[in-house]
């Protein structure tokens, strides 16, 4: 059981990955493509008044896309003087009552986000220059607080846990949190 | 109640619970309460609505810029740049320390990226150079704190947004302060300097004059966010845009450090540090809405009228709240909780935005190195292997330095709205 929810950790973290990271990179090309379309060739800039609104949209998906991720490397801001002084077995229990609570409230907040998804689908909305279905952007949150609940719940198991087991690759580099 | 839910919101983050939950959890609490007719789904509305604005985008390009940058080359020319221009002054390292940390501010906009980066880096030249432990740990991580200044820097975009302050007068008036605390900074080397008799005049006779090949390349990216906003070519959001561009440009064609995979890395990076931003600003933004629709900024002016404080007691009580919030929370979620509660006291005094805003900026500084929860602290506890008592012992004369800085632009607003002024003209206060 733990080794196949290891497995889906794995493919759902490098598709997190792969997918926030291009998303990040057309959502930058798009824009300064943008600027620059206005500054050399002024007359199609109008052209491409989309991007602003599809640029905003994208910064929405890569956000709940890497926020599952984000948890599983760790990288979400918290405060570790205090739990950093407990004995081991009361460190264990906090944790516990941490990931419990993490899960419960991004599995709540997956639910509320998927509803916000279905009730805005069945009015029909559509974004104004691009002309774009406007539940696609609650399907992203739908999305991340689900994949942020999967790590909770993995934390919970102690399948995968950056607090005890710092997580190495490349592309983590030595930066801040 | 709300003295419940606050005790809540305190004991999550005492016991380290992630921010997200730190903030979202009292959120929830408070909609049940008091709003409970109102549909859950407004909450995942204000969270997505927090995110979706154009100004915002500023932070994912200048956090993707600065990480390609950082991961380059860029970046260590503007510190080795710096650390030229001081090779032959007394207590040169110190000197540089404090330039090294606005330069890489200058394309990270990121106080932690910055200690990380270079608190390696300086440190051993510090100690080298005579400078004790606890100045040299307190050195690394304040001189950081003008990354949050000088432009692009993150805490002033998040503030022009919650208040709709024009980011171009911020970042001018970001820069004026930011030199400012830079200069405070240069003193206080110079005091330490002084007072432990540190110089090596045989290493400073052997100074020379060197060109940095490829400086100037280095340069172009300050240029660029500087040149092309206060010239009208472009908003903040495009040169954020642009400075993606630049850094690729010259990392990948001009130095050949940058290959693909390398490429990738940095932008995976860069979608965790944004959505890590990003998290903290969707949540505080829930809070805040039910902060305005409980009129608690009204509340506050009411308690201002009744104690008949005028503005330079208010921005005295917003220093202080700000300095004990800044000891617990997080500044950045500080921010989204105080600012829109305060800043419409602040217009009704007829408070600068702009002014307004770098004194909230500078607070934003000292909570990152304020103990016990100052986030530089631990970034630099952890990057350079060291306690975290240890340096707190050190950052101290900063926070000293720090708060008469604070003093001088609070109470002498020209400090920040000079500069916007001269290049844009006076401001409307609303």
């Amino acid at each position: 059981m733990r080794a196949a929810l290891g497995r889906v950790a794995d493919v759902l973290g490098i598709a997190e990955r792969y997918g926030a990271a291009s998303v990040l990179i057309v959502m930058t090309f798009l824009y300064a493509f943008n600027v620059l379309v206005r500054a050399l060739v002024p007359a199609y800039a109008s052209a491409f008044a989309w991007v602003d609104e599809a640029a905003r949209y994208m910064l929405i998906w890569v956000v709940f896309l890497a926020t599952g991720l984000t948890l599983e490397v760790g990288r979400h801001v918290s405060v570790d003087l205090i739990r950093g002084r407990l004995r081991p077995a009361h460190e264990r229990l906090l944790f516990a009552l941490i990931d419990v609570v993490g899960f419960a409230a991004c599995a709540g907040a997956a639910l509320l986000a998927a509803q916000m998804a279905r009730f805005v689908m069945v009015t029909g909305q559509i974004s104004p220059t691009l002309g774009m279905p406007i539940y696609l952007i609650y399907v992203a949150p739908a999305f991340g607080f689900a994949s942020m609940a999967f790590r909770f719940l993995l934390r919970l198991l102690s399948v995968r846990d950056a607090r005890r087991d710092p997580p190495k690759g490349a592309w983590l580099g030595s930066g801040a949190p | 109640m709300i003295w419940l839910i606050i005790a809540v919101a305190v004991a999550l983050l005492l016991l380290g619970f992630e921010l997200i939950l730190v903030l979202g959890v009292p959120v929830y609490l408070v909609k049940l309460a008091w709003w409970n007719s109102m549909p859950d789904e407004i909450l995942v509305q204000k969270m997505v609505g927090g995110i979706d604005h154009s100004i915002l985008l500023a932070i994912p390009f200048f956090v993707f810029a600065g990480e390609l940058m950082s991961d380059g080359r860029i970046a260590r020319l503007l510190s080795r740049a710096a650390e030229r221009c001081f090779r032959a002054a007394r207590g040169g390292p110190g000197h540089a320390a404090v330039v090294s940390a606005m330069a890489f501010g200058s394309v990270s906009g990121s106080a932690p990226a910055t200690v990380a980066a270079l608190g390696r880096l300086m440190y051993p030249r510090l100690r080298e150079a005579g400078f004790s432990e606890n100045f040299t740990l307190g050195l690394i991580i304040s001189v950081a704190e003008t990354a949050l200044l000088i432009p692009p820097s993150i805490s002033l975009i998040i503030y022009g947004w919650l208040t709709e302050t024009s980011i171009s007068r911020l970042f001018a008036a970001g820069l004026v302060v930011g030199l400012v605390l830079g200069l405070a900074f240069h003193l206080l080397v110079v005091y330490e300097v002084w007072r432990r008799g540190l110089g090596d005049a045989a290493a400073r006779r052997q100074a020379a004059v060197e060109t940095a090949r490829g400086t100037l390349w280095a340069l172009g990216m300050p240029a660029i966010i500087l040149g092309g906003i206060y010239s009208g070519v472009f908003t903040a959001t495009e040169a954020a845009a642009v400075s993606v561009l630049y850094a690729l440009f010259v990392e990948a064609v001009v130095f050949r450090t940058l290959t693909l995979r390398g490429f990738l890395h940095i932008a995976q990076r860069s979608a965790v540090l944004t959505t890590v931003i990003f998290m903290i600003v969707a949540t505080g933004t829930a809070l805040s809405y039910f902060i305005t629709i409980a009129q608690v900024p009204q509340a506050v002016l009411a308690f201002m009228r009744a104690i008949d404080a005028g503005p330079l007691l208010f921005l005295l009580i917003v220093n202080i709240v700000f300095l004990i919030a800044g000891m617990f929370i997080d500044p950045g979620a500080a921010m989204l909780v105080l600012v829109p509660t305060l800043f419409p006291v602040a217009s009704s005094f007829g408070i600068d935005p702009v002014h307004f805003g770098l004194v909230i900026g500078l607070n934003v500084c000292i909570a990152m190195i304020t103990p016990p929860f100052g986030l530089d602290i631990f970034v630099a506890a952890s990057t350079l292997n060291k306690k975290v008592v240890d340096i707190t012992r050190g950052v101290w004369p900063f926070i000293v330095v720090n708060l008469i800085v604070l003093a001088i632009v609070t109470y002498v607003p020209g400090v920040a709205t000079l500069l916007p002024n001269l290049l844009m003209g006076e401001s409307k206060i609303p």
